[in-house]
């Protein structure tokens, strides 16, 4: 009887023992395949494309996601859309163009260009870089087109002596469309411009890379002795834009300790008085009227956004729904008869239960820039 | 009441080990020491060290570094301990990247002007530690020059080396890579640079900003100084143009089968 007893108690532990590891790595992680998930108040489905997928859909996300900066001005429906989506066995994205009613895979066709900054001006297609120079990716079937915009050695030595490049945005709601950020070893510039190559400075923030610099809390430069002489950018800017409207420019500093694959990123807001320079934790998703929008959570299937002025104030928050979420830039849409400004998000939603053929519907929302400032009446 | 606790102390060892298994964390852990760093006609210069994931040394945010003053007693001149570095888990060793360069213009940090040596790949064990008896930072004006005057906007380099017996590699009888723009680098004073390796664990990998159009590496066997008959160079002939084109000497291969 005892040995029998003895003999429950080990498999009630052992089932114990693998349900708290089964759960340590799953609880909380719901499993849910609804095409098009409901959104809250406030946020219009412009558009839901769907995709057949021959690719395994395990792990299924998007990449980057941008608009065309043509249509993101007409005001008469959904803008063009340009983004990518990877499984987890897949290190680039397949990029698909989204537009009317057609989606469009494209091939990268070994064009080189940063997924991260991305911007538009009136042009078609989204701007971005090469590393070498500010370029322009189209649709070319079936390929994406790189077309020279301006070499960034031209940008810096059209800059009044503004220093190294070091970010760049345009934005086809500013009245002057172009922005660069300029480093000249000791200050931070801002510079701007309504044609390229030429800016000029309009604010200047003293010291502002030792500013940042100071502001990592883990990845700091007393943590790492003897390592000052090599950060000599003291952070890498991996994003950059800004809001004329809302008088204020952003970035993305990032410190990645490459040897134990870790890394700590802030988001700096400048003000264009060139009185504000803030720093804060936030992960940014994008500008979008007056305020630049980061992630509160970025997880399935709530993602949270935070809406936060130039000193970095969060005004508001809300959510979009699906499995997974990218902010795309804002745009001039149509919503309810009338044209609006608007943040676009596209989010991903699967058609069932299957994880291996499937199709993917890819909805693109809009979130009127009316609303940032205290949400949906 | 032992029967208990020992199917009790089982039980939570196995819970112990599913919950660490399942979260596992592939973080690994080496050491890499340099027992000296030697400028034969020079002493007092400040040098910088850095180990990397990547060759770029002015990219990126480098976490671990060094500094190590030439003409020191310290021995040895550079010790970066408990290197921690993420692999796979049944990885044991991984490629890294030694980064060391004098800071000539003092500007305090890495930039065009410095003197530098070009990065060399060394490989890392988990939980060992790598020891490099002697690099040889030589600052003595050329031709040709054994260390780069560095300037970042130079065409990338990368110099794959294979040698066929890198424990021949010493003070001794260092490798070499030989770099400049005369087609004939036959002997060292038609070159622009002659930079020496004097460790087994530095050569199988190169890199240098540089706008030297020829160029090959090559094993000093003799320890004489130049290249000379017998020594290990990976070109055929080093008087030949197509032969010391620098593509030449990407993927290169030392070893006893091709000697000068």
């Amino acid at each position: 009887m005892s040995i029998r007893l003895h003999h429950t108690y080990t498999l009630l532990l052992v089932a114990f023992a693998v349900a708290v590891s089964v759960l340590s790595c799953n609880f909380m992680m719901p499993s849910f395949n609804y095409p098009v998930m409901r959104q809250e108040k406030g946020m219009t489905v412009l558009n839901v494309y769907q995709i057949s997928q021959d690719e395994n859909l395990e792990e299924i996300q998007f990449g980057f996601g941008a608009l065309d900066g043509l249509t993101s001005q007409n005001g008469i429906g959904s803008p063009d859309v340009f983004l990518s989506i990877r499984n987890r066995y897949s290190y680039e994205g397949r990029i698909f163009h989204l537009f009317g009613t057609t989606v469009d895979p494209l091939e990268r066709n070994g064009v080189p260009f940063d997924e991260k900054q991305l911007s538009y001006n009136t042009g078609v297609g989204f701007l971005t870089t090469n590393g070498a120079d500010i370029i322009r990716i189209t649709a070319n079937l079936p390929n994406i087109l790189s077309n020279f915009v301006e070499s960034i050695a031209n940008i810096e030595a059209n800059a009044g002596g503004a220093g190294s490049l070091r970010g760049f945005a345009g934005n086809i709601f500013a009245g002057t469309m172009y922005r660069g950020l300029f480093d000249d070893g000791i200050n931070l510039n801002i510079n701007s411009g309504g044609a390229l190559p030429g800016t000029a400075t309009f604010a200047t923030y003293t010291n502002g890379m030792d500013t940042v610099a100071a502001s990592f809390t883990r990845l700091t430069d007393a943590a790492y002795p003897d390592a000052q002489f090599w950060n000599a950018g003291k952070a890498e800017i991996r994003r950059f834009g800004f809001s004329e409207s809302g008088a204020f420019s952003w970035f993305e500093a990032l410190r990645r300790d490459d040897l134990a694959d870790d890394e700590e990123i802030r988001l700096v807001a400048l003000t264009d008085d060139g009185l504000s320079l803030k720093t804060s934790d936030a992960v940014v998703a994008g500008t979008a009227g007056d305020y630049v929008l980061t992630w509160n959570k970025r997880e399935a299937p709530g993602f949270q956004i935070a809406v936060l002025d130039d000193r970095l104030n969060e005004v508001h928050t809300f959510k979009v729904y699906g499995r997974d979420a990218v902010y795309l830039g804002e745009a001039l849409v149509a919503i309810g008869g009338s044209s609006e400004n608007a943040a676009l998000f596209a989010v991903l939603g699967l058609g069932n239960v299957s994880l291996k053929e499937n199709d993917v519907y890819i909805s693109i929302l809009a979130y009127p820039t009316a609303y940032l400032a205290g949400g949906a009446p | 009441m032992i029967k208990r606790f020992a199917i009790i102390a089982c039980v939570g060892s196995l819970l112990a080990g599913l919950l660490l298994g399942s979260c596992s964390s592939d973080l690994k852990t080496s050491s890499l020491v340099i027992n000296q760093i030697i400028d034969p006609n020079t002493s007092g210069a400040t040098l910088n060290i850095a180990l990397s994931r990547t060759p770029d040394f002015v990219g990126g945010f480098k976490t671990e570094a060094a500094i190590y003053t030439l003409g020191s007693a310290a021995y040895p001149a550079v010790s970066l301990d408990a290197i921690a570095w993420q692999g796979n888990d049944d990885q044991d060793a991984d490629a890294f990247w030694l980064l060391i360069a004098w800071d000539f213009n003092g500007s305090s940090t890495i930039n065009d002007g410095d003197n530098i040596l070009p990065a060399m790949r060394v490989f890392l064990e988990d939980g060992k530690t790598t020891t490099i008896d002697t690099i040889v930072f030589d600052m003595t004006p050329g031709p040709p020059d054994r260390v780069f005057n560095v300037t970042f906007t130079d065409t990338q380099r990368t110099f794959n080396i294979f040698v066929e017996n890198r424990n021949l590699v010493s003070p001794a009888a260092p490798m070499y890579l030989r770099l400049g723009g005369n087609v004939d680098l036959s002997t060292a004073a038609a070159a622009t640079y002659d930079i020496p390796i004097t460790d087994g664990n530095l050569v199988s990998g190169l890199y240098a900003r540089t706008l030297a159009t020829n160029g090959f590496a090559w094993i000093d066997l003799d320890g004489n100084g130049d290249l000379s008959s017998g020594d290990w160079m990976s070109t055929v002939d080093p008087s030949v143009p197509a032969n010391t084109d620098i593509s030449a000497a990407f993927n290169s291969v030392l070893w006893s089968g091709q000697t000068f």
